[in-house]
């Protein structure tokens, strides 16, 4: 049993634990200061530069940050798809901690999209919400990342439910080309200002705006992601701490 | 806050009597009719959500973040302390089993 023991303590630590740094992370926090200036800018260009839209009136600019939140939903669920698929081939843990943070950035970005939505709808359409194609099929991918981000929360973390999440990462990827086309294929009241290459854009300001609200928040979706695996990956880094410790005998809390 | 206000008629003059009927055929004029909904309102509604979405995710993961990093860093000083007690007895230990 001591030499059991003894072997533990000399033994290197799990590959899948990355190394604790010493000092901040300085690409990340670069990036998230980027980020911040970029959303600001964003943010000054859609108040001050950006023209009022002449049948909507100003509530046309929640498109501004809208549209870009849809689309960094599918930032999201793309890296879940990519991280659940490592999974799925390799079974690290690094896989599966991006792929658990992608999937709670599509959730946050998702829920952007569902509140900022009906309140335009509000307006343009005089009801907050209707059974439109494409909205039901976002609401249906926002569920999906619910889902998954519910079952990595409250079903424990052993191996078999880390790969029945990965298999909602995949399959829950499926919906992602439904949303894009539903509008396309049938129908519906969302309007199709992107889907017809931007030519409901009418002012060069709106271009600018839309094209920093994009830019902005490929960044913010990126930070986002970055910071949610380290999260997960010193979550990691914490269960093999605590076990150590039990194995020596140190006190669990 | 209701939308559905928009599509009700305005309420019928003094005197007549207006149904269905009437309301679907005939738009009239009314005194002070504005917007229902403020569209400056839906809009500040709109940026303060996202905003809070944004920072209340990140508010916490942070949080989250600096609790995990203390924990870890306590229990690996734990850890380091145990290691450096136990190594005289392990040394100890090998020596013996050298011995025999």
């Amino acid at each position: 049993m001591q030499e059991r023991l003894a072997e533990a303590l000399d033994a290197k630590p799990v590959a899948t634990a990355p190394a604790r740094k010493a000092g901040p992370d300085v690409p990340f926090e670069v990036l998230a200061a980027v980020t911040a200036i970029a959303l600001i800018v964003t943010l000054w260009v859609i108040a001050f530069r950006a023209p009022v839209e002449a049948s909507m009136g100003i509530v046309q600019k929640i498109f501004y940050f809208h549209v870009p939140a849809a689309y960094s939903m599918y930032v999201g669920a793309a890296v879940c798809f990519i991280g659940s698929a490592g999974y799925l081939a390799q079974g690290t843990r690094k896989w599966d901690a991006i792929a658990k943070a992608g999937a709670e950035v599509s959730v946050v970005m998702g829920m952007m999209v569902l509140i900022s939505g009906p309140l335009w709808a509000m307006k343009a359409w005089g009801v907050a919400w209707t059974w439109d194609p494409r909205l039901t099929t976002s609401m249906l991918s926002v569920l999906i990342y619910v889902a998954y981000v519910l079952l990595r929360s409250f079903a424990g973390d052993g191996d078999a439910e880390r790969k029945f999440a990965a298999a909602l990462g995949v399959l829950g990827a499926a919906n992602l080309p439904i949303i894009h086309f539903s509008v396309q294929k049938w129908g519906g009241n969302h309007p199709k200002v992107i889907t017809n290459g931007g030519g409901g854009l009418q002012h060069p300001d709106m271009k600018l705006a839309l094209g920093l609200g994009f830019l902005s928040f490929t960044l913010l979706a990126i930070t986002l992601v970055w910071q949610r695996t380290k999260l997960e990956l010193a979550s990691q880094r914490l269960a093999e701490a605590e076990q150590e410790a039990l194995e020596e005998g140190i006190g669990g809390d | 806050m209701r939308p559905y206000i928009l599509l009700q008629a305005p309420p019928a003059p003094t005197g007549t009597s207006q149904s269905a009927d009437d309301r679907s055929q005939s738009f009239r004029a009314v005194e002070g009719g504005g917007e229902v909904q403020s569209g400056d309102r839906l809009l500040v509604i709109a940026y303060m959500a996202i905003w809070l979405c944004v920072v209340v995710f990140v508010v916490m993961s942070s949080r989250k973040q600096s609790r995990i990093d203390a924990r870890i860093g306590a229990l690996e000083g734990a850890l380091a302390k145990t290691r450096l007690a136990s190594a005289p007895s392990r040394e100890k230990q090998a020596a013996e089993k050298g011995a025999e």
